[in-house]
């Protein structure tokens, strides 16, 4: 059962994080024909910067739960890969756990400021004068997956721990060996 | 007591392996619980946002795409053939090309693991093929792949710009000079080796003028894009954000032009680029949030203060600054490093009156030793990755060994001749 969820949050995330990386490359598009216009024909367009940081908000905040999924986080593992599959597990959960809690209040007050914008209809002090809740709805509900991504993963967990399935633990949470990190870093055929 | 406190509490959760981003995230929101009753909490949302669109930042995943993008572009090899036609008459053979690769593949790249990665698997096959000394070699790679960070564009330094307001221009320019000196001394590293133990020098690559001619146009990609994007800086014409953006759309346009464009390509790409984005990300936030909270607690000052009450001279603090990050790059992740140390350490440099650009290239390479600096070292684990045919991980460490020392002789260097670091900038920004 876990198994299918997990498998189901990464294709959302994967999905994310293309539609993300897409929006990024438009934005360098949208900001290179910025330069462009600005410098050869000095017509200024403005706004290319402010959508940009829209764009690269919302991507980074859905990225979260991608890069968790794929054991992405930085941690530094001097210490806990000279440590046995069960301490590491113990370790795995403490982690996410604390991860959890810091993205929740992080979540939690993002939430309330988009709440908050929304109801008085607030708009960004620039040139575009960009409605607040519009980029915020995108960055929010990424960070709300994230949040749900991760108390997801600190139930299953609890439940391996319960069951004394470390290896499950280790696979999903923790640190991804050398080998497995360096298959993602070279991609040269 | 309370720095104490806050070092103690970090320590342990950082040795436990708690993912940095939370450690940083938490400790911030444990201090302003206890000492600030808990009001900047309230608007860790807020706050969050308005780093989340900070348009500098948007340079970050811009350049990660670029080099994700070049990865897939299929230029590694023929850059790196290439570069063997023109370097490898030196004692040393090919791994002057490996230098030189780097060194180019790093004015395209912002990252030392895509430029180690990048040449390292180009260049693996040839340690047998042409019977180098393996140690030697590897450790050419891994220390080449670090100029990645010092040579523009890079990351590093753009983070670093980002934590103590200095200008990402004018940090590029300074860059420059002492990449191009730490290229030279890694070859003369080399060079000084092979000349004493001729056997570790491989065998000789044929070459003649007319093939060293016919290869230059496969130079032409990488160069294309270092002006596309340190070029638009200088020339006024780009912001640093505005200038990884056009890199993009250059790569882009590389990539098509040698076929290597598809849609799958560039999901690969994007699902690259938005993993190390959001890695990054995630601690930067945490991080900038911690300094806020450092800053309102006045830490920095105490700081400032105790280092004062010590009474030493400008240049015995940088000596003790320096042997701090050699020790402590050691067993830490250079981006966590930077992250936590740099808010603490950057004013005690400045109150000793040292140059802003200058401070954030002396961390630079601090930050590219401690990326070969064993036990933990990126780019050791990266190049020891590399190796179809296996081995001891020793063999990346001690082959590093030789061009830590160049490192160490740069940063002498930089000691005694702040100028090679604050010569571009000065003509250029003073």
């Amino acid at each position: 059962m876990f198994e299918t969820v997990h498998a189901r949050l990464m294709d959302i995330s994967r999905i994310a994080v293309w539609l993300g990386g897409a929006g990024l490359l438009v934005s360098a598009f949208i900001v290179t024909a910025d330069v462009i216009s600005r410098k050869i024909f000095n017509v200024t367009m403005s706004g290319s910067d402010e959508i940009s940081g829209y764009v690269f908000a919302a991507a980074t905040a859905w990225a979260y739960s991608f890069a968790l999924l794929h054991r992405s986080s930085i941690r530094i593992d001097s210490l806990y890969n000279v440590l046995g599959l069960k301490m590491r597990a113990v370790l795995d959960l403490l982690g996410i756990s604390l991860l959890l809690y810091y993205a929740y209040v992080l979540t939690g007050t993002a939430l309330e400021q988009f709440v908050y914008n929304w109801e008085y209809g607030a708009s960004a002090q620039t040139t575009l004068a960009t409605p607040l809740w519009i980029p915020q709805m995108f960055w929010v509900s990424g960070l709300c997956f994230f949040v749900f991504c991760l108390a997801f993963m600190v139930v299953w967990l609890v439940v391996c721990l319960v069951r004394g399935d470390f290896a499950t633990m280790n696979q999903v949470a923790g640190v991804p060996s050398i080998s497995e990190e360096i298959d993602r870093e070279t991609h040269v055929a | 007591m309370k720095a104490a406190l806050i070092l103690i509490a970090l320590l342990v959760l950082v040795v436990a392996a708690v993912p940095v981003a939370a450690v940083l995230g938490i400790l911030g929101l444990a201090l302003d619980e206890l000492f600030l009753r808990g009001r900047r909490a309230l608007m860790l949302g807020d706050f969050t946002w308005y780093q989340s669109i900070e348009y500098i930042l948007v340079a970050i995943p811009m350049f990660i795409l670029l080099g994700e993008i070049m990865l897939r572009a299929g230029i590694a090899q023929r850059m790196y053939n290439a570069v063997i036609q023109w370097l490898s008459w030196l004692p040393g053979g090919l791994m002057h090309a490996n230098i030189g690769s780097c060194a180019i593949f790093a004015a395209s790249s912002g990252s030392s693991v895509a430029t180690a990665a990048t040449v390292g698997t180009v260049a693996y096959p040839e340690i047998e093929k042409r019977r180098y000394n393996e140690k030697l070699f590897l450790g050419s790679l891994a220390a080449g792949g670090t100029l990645g960070i010092l040579i523009p564009p890079s990351i590093n330094l753009i983070i670093f710009a980002l934590l103590t307001d200095t200008s990402v221009p004018e940090l590029y320019l300074a860059g420059i000079i002492p990449g191009l000196l730490l290229a030279l001394f890694f070859m003369g590293v080399i060079m000084v080796a092979c000349l004493f133990r001729k056997d570790w020098g491989g065998e000789k690559v044929e070459t003649n003028w007319s093939q060293r001619i016919a290869v230059l146009p496969d130079l032409l990609p990488p160069l294309l894009l270092f002006v596309a994007v340190v070029g638009s800086i200088y020339a006024g014409i780009a912001t640093p954000t505005e200038a990884a953006s056009i890199g993009v759309v250059v790569a882009l346009a590389i990539a098509a032009w040698n076929r290597a464009l598809s849609v799958e390509m560039l999901k690969a790409a994007f699902e690259g680029t938005m993993r190390s984005t959001a890695m990054v990300m995630l601690i930067i936030l945490a991080a900038v949030f911690l300094n806020l909270i450092l800053g309102s607690l006045g830490v920095t000052q105490a700081l400032l203060e105790a280092i004062e009450a010590l009474g030493w001279t400008a240049m015995q603090t940088m000596l003790v600054i320096i042997v701090f990050y050699i020790l402590l790059g050691m067993f830490m992740e250079t981006l966590s490093m930077m992250l936590t140390t740099i808010p603490l350490v950057f004013p005690i440099a400045m109150h000793m009156g040292f140059d802003p650009v200058w401070f954030g290239i002396m961390i630079t390479v601090l930050m590219e030793a401690a990326l070969i600096t064993p036990p933990i070292g990126i780019n050791l684990y990266v190049v020891h990755g590399i190796r179809s045919r296996g081995g001891r991980f020793n063999d990346v460490s001690v082959g590093a060994i030789p061009f830590l020392i160049a490192m160490f002789l740069l940063i002498a260097a930089l000691l005694v001749m702040p100028n090679l670091a604050l010569y571009l900038p000065t003509e250029f920004y003073r």
